[in-house]
């Protein structure tokens, strides 16, 4: 028994000794710490908000009396909101296309006549000014299509959108062959077009 | 009487015996000790929650709320304590030029340590870490969900975002 106490003490002798060096690496006082990296990402967004106004419907668009009777009368501006339109990043642009007023007859207008009719869609709210599309239509609604690109926008933004159609005008202020007429304007949102 | 003699001396010799046996001790103090240390065992981890926003441009709680790593770590002294410091993501394109009222680049969250059965939490919208909690001694796991995100009623602004959870153990208060 003596023997085996012996032993024992001449082991653990030796292991104390070792353990010192241990413990001047790692103080009684250390503190561990643990992390967890969170990592997520957003994506580049543009959203227009729901146009105020589906349709724009002018109603009658020529005098019906006087001595212009047969040409485009003086139309009031039509406004059109798009509330809450958004960007998500800095560097976006306002896009108008805007497509001349075209009457649905397609048989091409004698002398005089026009099936056109032209106007300027005016967007504001974006960059630091306004975005404007004047259609040039000629009288047998040739060429209806006009667009145009705003400033750029320098940082993110929410806000309202406004679209004015003003300035209605036929070719040559020739008369305007009777029927159902029919334009577009198209807004577009989105980031600034990289030209090459 | 020479019989005598004989019985006499052999029990003399006898009693002689216990007095030459008398025993003596020695003795070898051992001692040891046992720094208190706390260790992480896994001590880091990635928790990517891919896109934040919704499709209308604001946060996606259900993206952050619920997610959760494990970590695992050990501590040896009863007087062990552990505290969280969670640390808002934040996205890599600040929102200036006025844009602060509609879009924001951080999301906030609450992030829960759960640790040898007892909770622990913190808020990110602070810099500071909570008060350390005592977690006992224990070896296992540290599980860390977040929770509570908001991005204040506001639109994120596009980008990468970052933010972390931090665990610390300490091995007496």
């Amino acid at each position: 028994m003596k023997s085996a106490l012996f032993k024992s003490s001449l082991l653990m002798l030796p292991l104390y000794g070792m353990a010192a060096p241990a413990s001047a690496q790692e103080t009684a006082s250390e503190t561990a710490s643990g992390q967890v990296a969170v990592t997520g990402s957003v994506a580049r967004l543009c959203i227009l908000g729901e146009p105020s106004r589906a349709v724009v419907d002018l109603g009658q668009m020529v005098q019906t009396s006087g001595a212009s009777v047969g040409r485009i009368a003086a139309l009031a501006t039509q406004s059109v909101s798009l509330p809450g339109s958004f960007c998500n990043f800095a560097g976006s642009v306002l896009g108008v296309s805007a497509t001349a007023l075209l009457g649905d007859s397609a048989i091409a207008p004698p002398a005089g006549f026009s099936r056109a009719v032209n106007y300027t869609a005016t967007a504001t709210g974006w960059g630091n000014s306004d975005t404007a599309a004047t259609t040039n239509a000629a009288v047998d609604g040739a060429s209806p299509d006009s667009a145009a690109t705003g400033s750029t926008q320098p940082s993110p933004k929410l806000g309202d959108i406004e679209v004015a159609l003003s300035s209605f005008s036929a070719p040559q202020n020739a008369l305007l062959v009777a029927g159902n007429y029919s334009g577009l304007v198209t807004v577009t949102l989105g980031p600034v077009p990289v030209t090459e | 009487m020479r019989k005598i003699l004989l019985a006499a001396t052999a029990a003399a010799a006898l009693s002689a015996v216990p007095a030459s046996a008398q025993s003596v001790t020695g003795t070898v103090n051992i001692t040891g000790s046992v720094a208190a240390k706390c260790k992480f065992v896994t001590s880091s981890q990635d928790l990517p929650l891919g896109e934040l926003a919704d499709a209308d441009g604001g946060l996606d709680t259900t993206k952050v709320d619920g997610q959760t790593r494990t970590l695992t770590g050990w501590c040896n002294n009863s007087a062990a304590t552990l505290s969280v410091k969670a640390t808002a993501l934040t996205g890599d394109q600040p929102v200036t030029s006025g844009a602060e009222a509609a879009f924001t680049d951080t999301v906030n969250y609450t992030a829960s340590v759960s640790a040898n059965g007892k909770s622990f939490s913190d808020i990110s919208t602070d810099a500071v870490a909570s008060t350390a909690a005592n977690v006992d001694m224990f070896s296992g796991n540290i599980a860390v969900t977040l929770g509570s995100s908001t991005a204040a009623s506001k639109k994120l602004v596009a980008g990468a975002y970052t933010g972390k959870v931090e665990v610390f153990l300490s091995p007496t208060v």
